[in-house]
């Protein structure tokens, strides 16, 4: 059995003193500072990063839009027949054969439209005037696209330059297509 | 003379004192070490968003060199049904695609065209058209075909 001494004891009464203590006001001071400065910066980080995902996002789906609108295209004017009008910088109408996949391939009068108005594209199909369907392809943004069409030696080809502004960024894309039932 | 205090009442003191220990705040140099780590690792937050912005922006030019890719193949393709001087199968190779590189808003980009005859003179002699688009912030995009001497694609 060990013993202790009265000066033990006041040792141990020291210890708890200090233990009690706590902080000054000055080391409280100098944390609330530093703490203050530190959650100031990540909060402009997570502001940023909310911005920056939010950006990427719009971009993102401005850039599938653009490129679903040029594959349309590509897929509407491989199949071309002939003009429905002249074509247009911010129009082009034309008939196009339809494939139906029941196992017989046959042919249809269709008309599509691809047109550019009021900053959106939009894309219409008529089934020999018993039916109209009307999409809008881009919503906003494509005030200055245009279509062309261009024919070199006998082959007619069509292009499309989608030009749109995301998040006051230019975003731009372009594709060519010619019909397939031309030439050789 | 010398007083004594109980073996067993100074144990029940430190035992609170251990117990005191667990319910201690954080010292100032704790706190400091802290900030400093958080401060330290800060960078590599900020550079997962950098690393995001730029890895979106890739995701575009590889689809602006894509369209690119297929817009020539398309053109290739148009020059091939089309008759006439300059136009037909005979027509396609490498030397009239020797200037295909795109302008304006997708300057930037640089597209080759190069054309390879298969099987010359033979039965089944074809053309094997190889676009490629370049970028320098990303990997380049190549689009190849074959076109045969006969109607159709």
């Amino acid at each position: 059995m060990r013993d202790y001494s009265i000066k033990d004891g006041l040792n141990l009464a020291a210890t708890l003193r200090r233990d009690d203590r706590g902080h000054t006001l000055i080391e409280m001071l100098v944390v609330m500072i530093m703490t203050s400065l530190l959650a100031v910066m990540f909060g402009q980080i997570l502001v940023s990063s909310i911005q920056i995902y939010s950006n990427h996002n719009q971009r993102k789906t401005g850039n599938i839009d653009a490129r679903r609108a040029c594959d349309m295209l590509m897929n509407e004017v491989r199949d071309w027949r002939s003009w429905d009008g002249a074509p247009t910088a911010t129009k082009v109408k034309f008939k196009r054969i339809a494939k139906l996949l029941s196992g017989v391939y046959y042919y249809d009068e269709f008309r599509v439209t691809f047109e550019f108005s009021g900053g959106q594209l939009t894309y219409a199909r008529e089934n020999d005037g018993k039916s109209t369907n009307k999409y809008i392809l881009l919503q906003d943004g494509a005030g200055s696209s245009q279509f062309s069409t261009v024919t070199l030696g006998t082959t007619k080809r069509v292009t499309i330059q989608l030009v749109m502004t995301v998040n006051g960024r230019p975003m731009q894309l372009r594709t060519t297509v010619f019909p397939r039932l031309q030439g050789g | 003379m010398k007083r004594h205090v109980s073996t067993s009442v100074m144990g029940l003191i430190r035992r609170g004192l251990a117990k005191a220990r667990v319910i201690d705040g954080y010292s100032l140099m704790e706190l400091i070490i802290v900030i400093i780590l958080a401060t330290v690792a800060m960078p590599g937050i900020v550079g997962m968003y950098t690393t995001t912005m730029v890895n979106s922006q890739k995701a575009e030019l590889m689809t602006m060199s894509d369209m690119l890719a297929r817009e020539q193949m398309e053109i290739i393709l148009a020059d091939k049904a089309g008759t006439g001087a300059g136009f037909g199968y005979a027509n396609i190779n490498t030397a009239k695609y020797a200037s295909v590189n795109p302008t304006g808003y997708f300057a930037s980009f640089a597209r080759t065209v190069t054309i390879t005859t298969l099987n010359p003179g033979g039965l089944y002699e074809s053309k094997m058209i190889v676009v490629t688009v370049s970028h320098t912030k990303i990997p380049s995009v190549v689009l190849t075909g074959l076109i045969f001497n006969h109607a159709g694609i």
